[in-house]
């Protein structure tokens, strides 16, 4: 798995203590895993990623302890310093926007019956 | 010395890891033969009642929520609808609650016996709203939580909805466990649980039902004094089968015995929940038929010896709807209501808007629960990553609807329906497994009584299904393979 992109640079960054970062531990390799997953995900390995500060200072990529939000000390490879949370709202939806919008029209525009509206008075695609 | 760690070793101790961490000696309530359990035993047996709940809900911030009526989507949905038809439609607005759904209902009463227990910590296995909640009122009671989340296909790509989720429960300081899809989640769980000693925080202990109950309460005394009416139907977003059970028991402990309590689900069939491949191929994590059918059919495969969550017992009728049906409902919410909630309580306003059309203009239709939105959460994050994923989007007609392939947004309100789901079929599927189960022998009476009573169906229908499946061959509806990560 060399050119995974979670995988440390090759000039190996040193973390301090303390800072709030992300480890990774495999829970279960891929031949030890449930005997009833699809076969698709019977060739991956089951993983975990965990949250917390740094015990003590660590290379990125190296094997590392956090101390979680529960004051628990937790082991694993580390990953990410700071990691973000990448939730976002995405980009927009043009379709949805008219498809509101035409809602609208009808409601507001006393649109009648469907055959009323199809024939007239909405904006265009 | 340290216990065996491995997935074969974990899963032989499950039974002695469940009984010490949920505080339940579930062996009480079972009947001679491994099929039938007292299930109104268990129900009652939390040592609260009903107005104990609310006060401990409201001393914790949940419940009390608005019902509001939505008189624009009403209109929307009469002009399309035969003359006198169109039910008024109302939602609990369920988002009021702290950690924005009505999970927080669910997780108060697990909370609390928590701490009644002495307990200093609580773990979930839950990928949604329910992790939040347990956190949220964690956070109250001065409890850890510990929170297990499938966030991950193999290639590291996180599912835009629980990626919120593991936000919001580390913004409530609990630890998040962000894991690859699989059912080990469930291994893992059991394996923290040894390690913690932690109150295992289940979502399907008859506390965490008892919690919902008030939900269904509430709406059931509401309308009765606002309109001199219990409401014609109830339509409730349908996934491990908790949501509709403990709304169903409310109402029906309130006295609306007459409302028809429908589920409604989103329609992923074809999609498998534990594939690695089709993880991201969805866009709704729960109130989905990858969970509400194997729960359905096999209510006990979860976290705890015996399910609380029964949807077959409660369910009067059960509907899906597609996945663009639910993001337009949404929009529309926000454009004709002025209103942006989250994804679940919009599944089974979706099919209100169909199912409003069949009730005289004078009733009421409630959807029980809206929950919140945000980063993630939204349409437009899920149909962001449906196109990186190689997911069509267009606007047309439902049967053009592939799960996985093309999500199809309707034109109009008018060109939605639901797709009614065999409820029949369904508890067949349920007996054949039982019946696998069992070995092919004859049924006690009070096991005909449980069954008929657990599918909502007569003790003739058990018995007929009963004699035709006892040595059939393994049902059709496919069984999810995780056990509680739903939720
Ligand atoms: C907001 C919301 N609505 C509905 C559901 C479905 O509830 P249940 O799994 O109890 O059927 C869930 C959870 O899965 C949820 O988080």
């Amino acid at each position: 798995m060399a050119d995974s992109p979670r995988d440390p640079p090759i000039a190996s960054v040193h973390v301090p203590e303390g800072e709030w970062v992300e480890i990774e531990r495999v829970v279960l390799r891929a031949p030890a895993r449930a005997r009833n997953v699809p076969p698709d995900t019977a060739l991956t390995d089951f993983v975990a990623r965990v949250r917390g500060f740094l015990v003590a200072g660590a290379d990125l990529g190296s094997n590392a302890t956090v101390r979680t939000l529960l004051d628990r000390e937790v082991g694993g490879r580390l990953v990410e310093v700071n990691p973000r949370n990448p939730a976002n709202f995405g980009d927009p939806v043009p379709a949805l926007l008219r498809l509101g919008l035409e809602a609208r029209h009808s409601l507001d525009e006393g649109g009648g019956s469907t055959d009323a509206r199809r024939s007239g008075g909405r904006p265009r695609r | 010395m340290m216990p065996d760690e491995s997935y074969a070793a974990v899963m032989t101790r499950r039974t002695e890891i469940m009984r010490r961490s949920v505080g339940i000696d579930y062996e009480r309530y079972e009947l001679d033969g491994g099929i039938a359990f007292d299930t109104e035993a268990l129900a009652e047996s939390p040592p609260y009642s009903i107005e104990d709940v609310r006060q401990i809900q409201l001393r914790h911030k949940v419940g009390d929520t608005p019902l509001l009526e939505l008189t624009r989507l009403t209109e929307l949905v009469r002009r399309s609808a035969p003359a006198g038809k169109g039910a008024r439609i109302l939602v609990k607005d369920e988002a009021a609650n702290p950690s924005g759904s009505f999970k927080a209902r669910r997780a108060s009463m697990c909370l609390a016996h928590a701490a009644d227990q002495g307990f200093r910590g609580v773990i979930a296995a839950t990928s949604g709203n329910y992790g939040a909640a347990v956190a949220s009122q964690a956070a109250m009671y001065g409890l850890k939580a510990l929170i297990l989340q499938e966030v991950f296909d193999s290639a590291g790509r996180g599912q835009p909805e629980v990626l919120e989720k593991t936000r919001a429960c580390e913004a409530y300081g609990a630890e998040v466990w962000q894991l690859t899809v699989g059912p080990e989640l469930f291994y893992l769980h059991l394996l923290l649980l040894e390690e913690t000693g932690y109150f295992n925080a289940s979502l399907y202990t008859p506390y965490a039902m008892l919690g919902v109950e008030t939900l269904g309460r509430e709406i059931a005394l509401e309308c009765a004094e606002r309109f001199g009416r219990h409401p014609a139907a109830i339509i409730a977003t349908h996934s491990g089968g908790g949501n509709v059970t403990g709304t169903a028991r409310g109402l029906r402990g309130a006295g609306a015995t007459d409302t028809a309590v429908i589920g409604a689900s989103v329609d992923l069939t074809g999609l498998h929940m534990a594939s690695d491949r089709d993880f991201n191929r969805k866009s709704f994590t729960t109130g989905h038929t990858g969970f509400g059918f194997p729960f359905s059919v096999d209510p006990d495969r979860v976290d705890v010896p015996r399910n609380s969550a029964r949807g077959l017992r409660y369910l009067d009728r059960y509907v899906t709807v597609t996945q663009g049906e639910v993001f337009f409902t949404t929009q529309l919410l926000a454009d004709l209501e002025g209103m942006e909630r989250g994804p679940a309580g919009n599944t089974s306003l979706a099919a209100a808007l169909v199912v409003a059309r069949e009730f005289d203009a004078d009733e009421l239709v409630v959807v029980q629960e809206t929950e919140y939105t945000g980063a993630g959460k939204h349409p437009t994050a899920q149909l962001t990553l449906a196109r990186e994923m190689g997911v069509e989007i267009t606007v047309g007609r439902r049967n053009e609807d592939r799960p996985g392939e093309r999500i199809v947004l309707p034109e109009t309100v008018d060109e939605m329906d639901v797709t009614e789901v065999d409820l029949g079929r369904l508890r067949r599927s349920y007996l054949r497994r039982v019946a696998a189960r069992a070995g092919r022998r004859p049924l006690a009476d009070y096991e005909i009584e449980f069954l008929a009573a657990d599918l909502n169906t007569t003790p003739d229908f058990v018995q007929v299904e009963w004699a035709r499946s006892a040595g059939a061959r393994q049902p059709a509806v496919p069984v999810s393979a995780t056990g509680g990560a739903g939720g």
